[in-house]
């Protein structure tokens, strides 16, 4: 008897459906970013998501595909938006989704801390494992739109990601179902 | 071995999540290198997202521009406001300087018209506060050559005489005010009497007083000093009879003159400061009196 771990297709459309439309989110910031000054991060809420809604592991495992996906839309050398969405998802995860909820006030001021800390976080591995320096004036003209899109645009996408997740998630009287 | 991968599979999960992406970085860090097949699929999928997004933001991008254009429009209208509202205060500025510019212009008229006179212009500065009192300040005085008694006109006519004289300032009597008490002619007929002013009445009316019984007065007649009592020179328009009447038992005729001059309105004057004054001034037609127009207008329509 054949009794092994079956491929969860449920699962794999739930997480496909949330890198797919990760994609097009950051096919939206990658167009609205012609303007230094309309460069909002919606990395960020993203991340928030995966950290406050998913597991551990999936959660990882979704951050590694999206800082991947991301690094190809950041137009910076392969591994820093990768390695820095990994470290959030990690950060937030291990900090920050243990003690708060997800209520609208408090998911914006994730994604503002969130969009802080990536802006951090990258300025540091660039100034110690990229070319040595900083960016800081580069990064300037951008610092309103980051803090507007976190403020205005935090809550809308993680709800747009947790209205998606919930459709495709399975219901609790489906789990006893199936057992 | 499997089972201890399988222990730790998080901490391991972890590592490895966190330092590839790390050492990927480092390598990749001074030397971005080409696509790899990874990131061609990627873009390969985006691509067309991106030029569909790309559309789909220029239409917003396009509404938005039109919301701020409406925006603009709205903040334009504001200022477009204010700069009508600036404007029109320049508009009656300039009307007020034009009325200004009318005065010295026929001051100035004066001026060529008598090269044997010295005139000085003079701007009104103010009047007198008692309710009774039927004077202007002007902004001329001793240095300026302004002496007590001078006559002062303006481009309409005989407006008063130097009363008291400052360094820089000068009350003027004007013609309306009941002290004053002047030789003036009837422009037609030569007929000679007294203007007095009725000061103690409402408004800046005068009356042309000790004409005789038999000299020719009538309604439009204009009356001009005569230069008797060497105070006003001869030719100077006072006004103009409005009406005439003989009181019954009195020798005398009186009628009643509305002075060319708008007294109320006084904005600049000149002052003869010519010394005796000249025998003769002569002065530009002098308009009617406000007053005055319409009934003429009337007149001319019938």
């Amino acid at each position: 008897m054949a009794s092994g771990r079956t491929f969860d297709v449920g699962a794999a459309i739930r997480y496909g459906a949330t890198f797919g439309l990760s994609a097009v989110v950051l096919s939206v910031a990658s167009v609205l970013a012609r303007s230094p000054r309309s460069r909002v991060d919606l990395l960020a809420p993203i991340i928030v998501f995966l950290s406050l809604e998913l597991e551990l592991l999936p959660g990882l495992v979704m951050a590694f595909g999206l800082g991947y996906l991301a690094d190809v839309f950041s137009g910076e050398p392969r591994g820093l938006y990768w390695s820095s969405t990994v470290l959030l998802f990690l950060v937030l995860r291990l900090f920050v989704a243990q003690i708060v909820g997800s209520r609208p006030p408090m998911v914006v001021a994730i994604v503002l801390l969130t969009t802080a800390l990536g802006l951090v976080l990258r300025l540091v591995l660039q100034a110690v494992i990229g070319f040595g320096r900083a960016p800081l004036a580069a990064i300037t003209p951008s610092l309103v739109a980051l803090v507007v899109g976190a403020l205005f645009l935090g809550y809308p996408i993680y709800r747009l990601f947790s209205a998606v997740d919930d459709r495709l998630k399975p219901r609790e009287d489906q789990f006893f179902r199936s057992k | 071995m499997f089972a201890f991968f399988k222990r730790h599979r998080k901490p391991l999960a972890v590592f490895v999540a966190v330092l590839l992406p790390l050492v990927v970085y480092r390598v990749h860090a001074k030397d971005p290198g080409d696509a790899n097949v990874v990131d061609r699929i990627i873009l390969a999928v985006t691509g067309p997202l991106q030029s569909l997004m790309l559309g789909a933001v220029g239409a917003v991008s396009d509404a938005w521009d039109r919301y701020v254009d409406v925006v603009d429009a709205r903040k334009e209208n504001v200022e477009l406001k204010m700069r009508m509202r600036d404007l029109e205060r320049d508009r009656y500025r300039l009307e007020d300087l034009e009325i200004e510019n009318t005065h010295y212009r026929q001051l100035l008229l004066v001026d060529k018209m008598n090269p044997y006179a010295d005139l000085v212009a003079a701007r009104v500065t103010g009047a007198g506060i008692a309710p009774s009192s039927r004077t202007i300040q002007i902004d001329r005085g001793a240095l300026d050559g302004i002496a007590r008694g001078q006559p002062v006109i303006d481009g309409r006519g005989l407006v008063g005489v130097v009363q008291k004289v400052g360094w820089k300032q000068a009350e003027v009597l004007l013609v309306a005010d009941d002290k004053v008490s002047l030789h003036a002619s009837v422009l037609r007929t030569r007929a000679r009497g007294r203007i007095r002013g009725l000061g103690l009445q409402p408004g800046y009316r005068v009356q042309l007083t000790e004409v005789l019984r038999s000299d020719d007065v009538e309604k439009g007649d204009r009356i001009v000093t005569n230069g008797l009592g060497g105070v006003f020179p001869r030719g100077i328009p006072v006004g103009i009879v409005t009406d005439v009447r003989t009181e019954v038992g009195v020798q005398h005729r009186v009628a009643d003159v509305e002075p060319f001059v708008d007294f109320a309105r006084l904005e600049s004057v000149a002052v003869i400061t010519t010394e005796p004054p000249p025998a003769l001034v002569a002065t530009p037609e002098p308009l009617l009196p406000p007053s005055l127009q319409a009934d003429t207008s009337t007149t001319q329509e019938d």
